[in-house]
């Protein structure tokens, strides 16, 4: 085993690192947390088009991270559960963001047309997929793996954040056996219930960032 | 930079210090046909099997260069091995043991792993080894998580057989008697109170040992994923009679779901009078501290 990371210079570069990201305009200082304003954001779609956090008062939003190569990732496009939840949630009224915060030449980071042609090819059903190459979305609301998941009411509060469901796999197998964190998130909102389960771990491939130092 | 590790010495003082009995039962493993991918080497190995004790079989994965895979708790991302041993009907779920892990940091995002060769033991309880013949057949499956810029599930089936040993003296049995088992950490009592948005943790310095060098670094590993955001750093206070640590918990706690024992493993960096860093581990087992009023 090689030494620990301890001793590398990464824990002061980060510390450096979180000072740059809380500098960006639009940034939000504090943490992502459940109940209070969600941190607002401004991104550009596959579509071309931009898509700001504000356009969609009045309506509930979800925020996916996602990078198509992983595995974790993988488990629930090939189910069809993500695609099922899209549809579901769509249907409903509610936005569906997909970001991708995967750098430039990292795993998961794909162009316009690239997300596009994913979208197609895997029936996906987001009503945008938003760009963040440099991560600016997925540092504010301190999203660290894909799928990480966040729910936005219509007043624009964070409401939910954490994993998809419940157990920690690429198993597909463990899709339907697993407590759906999000799609029960979404029944409780609409119902106008407190959502049971608000705050979750969320699991899966580390979000493929740009170094911010 | 020169880093002793500390533990490993205590291992070598360990097994010397056993008795000539024990050291004599101690056989070489068997080790299974390997599966092989890109990215790793895996096999299972076990030891002659001892009447009357429990067994470790160990998956042992070999990583290449620049890949990982993950601890019991894998922090922010990722996920641990997972292994079922069958034996005699019975089966057996792990890794149990676990070495100690490293911190793996991704642009700011923390999971703790392994990178290199790392043995993962899953122990056999004696009595799932009843046995007619004088050879145990072990199998076994494993699913485990290798990543590098990207993350790649890899799984195994494994076969073994393993000869039973002869008779074996007392000493035989005990865990220390086997190399196939991480060193044994000392365990250090620690306490934690709540400190705003998390705890924090101290932890008296004589239980750390060694105390002509100064801790310039410490972290301490959870082994329960819920408890700290992992990716927050753990800001050191070194003082007279013990080190704190600040931990920041991983979301806002309800009361009711407040840990009421920390147990992991904290890594402490020394520094010598000569200039020389020491990395040390001990087992932390933490319990509430008993606000004074």
């Amino acid at each position: 085993m090689s030494s620990s990371p301890i001793f590398t210079r990464r824990g002061t570069l980060l510390m450096g690192a979180g000072a740059t990201a809380l500098a960006l305009p639009g940034v939000a200082f504090a943490k992502p947390q459940v109940g209070a304003a969600a941190p607002t954001f401004s991104g550009v779609g596959s579509d071309g088009k931009p898509h700001r956090l504000a356009d969609y008062r009045g309506k509930t939003v979800v925020l996916e991270w996602t990078n198509h190569e992983c595995p974790y990732v993988g488990k629930h496009y090939r189910s069809g559960n993500m695609q099922a939840l899209q549809k579901d949630a769509t249907a409903g009224g509610i936005i569906w963001l997909s970001i991708i915060s995967s750098m430039p030449d990292s795993q998961g980071y794909v162009s316009a047309a690239q997300a596009n042609d994913l979208t197609k090819a895997r029936k996906a059903a987001p009503s945008a997929v938003l760009l963040d190459p440099d991560g600016v979305i997925g540092r504010a609301y301190d999203a660290r793996v894909t799928p990480h998941m966040y729910i936005i009411d219509a007043k624009g509060a964070l409401v939910y954040m954490g994993g998809i469901d419940s157990i920690r796999s690429t198993d597909l197998d463990d899709v339907p056996k697993a407590k759906p964190f999000v799609k029960d998130a979404l029944k409780q909102l609409a119902a106008g219930q407190p959502i049971a389960s608000a705050v979750t771990q969320a699991y899966g491939c580390t979000i493929k960032y740009k170094p911010t130092a | 930079m020169t880093i002793r590790r500390g533990v490993a010495s205590g291992v070598l003082a360990t097994m010397i210090a056993l008795p000539l009995q024990a050291q004599q039962a101690v056989q070489a493993p068997v080790e299974s046909a390997p599966v092989i991918t890109d990215r790793s080497r895996a096999t299972l190995l076990a030891a002659a099997a001892i009447p009357g004790a429990g067994m470790p079989v160990v998956l042992r994965l070999q990583l290449r260069p620049g890949w990982h895979t993950y601890w019991r708790n894998p922090g922010d991302s990722g996920e641990p091995a997972s292994v079922t041993v069958r034996v005699s009907g019975h089966e057996i779920s792990g890794p149990d043991a676990w070495p100690v892990p490293e911190r793996i940091d991704i642009a700011g995002i923390v999971s703790y792993g392994f990178h290199g060769e790392v043995d993962l033991v899953t122990t056999v309880p004696a009595a799932a080894m009843q046995r007619s013949s004088d050879v145990l057949q072990i199998e076994a499956s494993a699913t485990w998580l290798v990543c590098d810029k990207v993350c790649v599930p890899e799984k195994g089936h494994f076969a073994l057989n393993v000869p039973a040993a002869g008779p074996a003296g007392s000493a035989a049995g005990k865990r220390d008697a086997t190399p196939l088992y991480p060193p044994v950490l000392p365990v250090a009592p620690a306490m934690f109170s709540k400190m705003g948005q998390g705890w924090t943790l101290r932890v008296p310095a004589a239980s750390l040992g060694a105390r002509d060098t100064k801790v310039t670094q410490a972290y301490f590993f959870p082994e329960r994923g819920d408890l700290i955001d992992h990716s927050a750093a753990q800001a050191l206070h070194v003082s007279e009679g013990e080190i704190a640590l600040d931990l920041t918990a991983a979301a806002p706690l309800p009361a009711a779901r407040a840990p009421d024992e920390m147990r992991g493993v904290l890594a402490i960096t020394r520094q010598g009078a000569d200039g020389v860093r020491h990395l040390d581990h001990v087992r932390l087992v933490a319990r509430p501290a008993i606000e004074s009023r």
